[in-house]
């Protein structure tokens, strides 16, 4: 890897300088790294319920069944629980980046406090989903 | 592709420690740990971080104070840049308690236990905390950062060629437009903070090189806009800005590049699809 669009034989030899291994975290830093991480986990999210609808579609009335007792497993239930609070921080972050490109909300105060904003809305709405 | 860690000759090896050093002056000492970057240029060895420790007592209040005082004092070999020690020139942009800014600006004061310094993140390093800014020069190179006026107004006649010469006159309002951006002393903290030109440094071309690109859209007097966007509708150049705000979180100047980016993009966006070729 060459840093810093340096392509000289002498840059290469020299060391790169640390950068994710130190830089500080900065909130909106964690965001956008989970707006990708729960995008990430939608994906995969998604194959398994194809496979569900696959399962229903194909696979006759036992192997449904079976498909949905395994499904039942208190693993699989955490794993839904995450995967809906991913689509919802995803979708309302999505929100916040579709705010951004109208050009609000991007001083430093407005995308700290919209990130908190979403992040904690996601939650809300991901606890009223499930009670 | 991202590559999240070092390459094996840039992982960061235990470095000296280099002991208080003894005066006689000073009656109460207040000791400040150092924890420093160093690459003294030799191909093959790895660099080390070096523990200082400083009486906050014998020297100024700011970063780059402490670290003009190490080099005085302790160790003359601690290579750095700077120049004007109040923030107008830039030289002393560095990576101090895990954020870029500039040694000057930044009081020691404000951290918290030792004080880590780094060179600006994922450059080439010439020689300890001096980070190899080339190639982002020449970045900021190819947008042209100059006055490019659609009509000549100052054209001299006869001999003297001053003659007839005016000046481009701007309305306070037009001048008002550049607040926010001409301001940029060109230090790179907030490209070198920033993830995505962390992983794309040679296609994307970084905030300070697109607040600079923006100064020179906002100007009342260039007449260049349409090229300076064509050149800009890049899916590297400028959509490789995912609005993570590094930029902004780190500016020592208290500027907004992500803002200026996302003006950009709105400008582009405006702009009918056949004027600007290429990507969009």
């Amino acid at each position: 890897m060459i840093a810093n669009n340096d392509t000289t034989n002498e840059a290469q030899a020299r060391p790169m300088s640390p950068h994710l291994q130190i830089y500080r975290w900065q909130w909106t830093m964690v965001f956008s790294i989970a707006h990708r991480l729960t995008g990430l986990y939608i994906s995969a999210g998604i194959v398994f319920l194809s496979a569900k609808l696959i399962a229903l579609a194909f696979a006759g009335a036992d192997n449904f069944a079976r498909f949905t007792m395994v499904a039942q497993h208190p693993f699989f239930l955490v794993l839904k629980i995450i995967f809906t609070w991913c689509l919802l921080y995803h979708m309302l972050n999505g929100v916040r980046h579709l705010l951004w490109d109208t050009g609000v909300l991007l001083g430093l105060g407005g995308a700290r406090a919209s990130g908190y904003l979403v992040f904690l809305l996601s939650l809300i709405f991901n606890t009223l989903y499930w009670i | 592709m991202a590559q999240l860690f070092l390459p094996a000759n840039s992982r960061i090896k235990r470095g000296k420690h280099w002991a208080l050093p003894t005066t006689s002056s000073a009656k109460r000492v207040r000791v400040k740990d150092f924890k420093v970057y160093r690459w003294n240029g030799v191909k093959g060895e790895r660099p080390r971080l070096d523990r200082y420790k400083l009486d906050l007592n014998s020297c100024g209040p700011m970063v780059l104070d402490g670290l003009i005082a190490i080099k005085n004092k302790i160790d003359s070999t601690l290579t750095f840049r700077r120049s004007c020690r109040e923030g107008v020139c830039g030289s002393c942009a560095m990576n101090i308690d895990g954020t870029n800014t500039l040694a000057c600006t930044k009081p020691m004061a404000s951290v918290r236990g030792s004080i880590k310094v780094y060179p600006l993140p994922h450059c080439s390093v010439i020689k300890d905390l001096v980070a190899n800014l080339d190639g982002s020069y020449r970045q900021l190179a190819t947008i042209e950062p100059w006055l490019q006026a659609a009509t000549e107004v100052g054209k001299g006649k006869g001999k003297d060629k001053s003659k007839g010469m005016r000046e481009r006159k701007q309305t306070p309002q037009a001048r008002a437009a550049l607040d926010g951006s001409y301001e940029c002393i060109l230090c790179f903290c907030c490209s070198t903070s920033c993830p995505s030109y962390w992983w794309n440094p040679d296609k994307y071309l970084g905030p300070a090189v697109l607040l600079q690109a923006y100064r020179w859209l906002m100007d009342s007097r260039d007449g260049a806009e349409q090229k300076r966007l064509r050149a800009l509708a890049d899916p590297f150049k400028l959509y490789r800005c995912h609005t993570i705000m590094n930029c902004t979180n780190a500016c020592p100047k208290g500027l907004n590049p992500a803002k200026a980016i996302a003006e950009i993009k709105k400008m582009v966006a405006k702009k009918p699809k056949d004027t600007l070729q290429g990507y969009l």
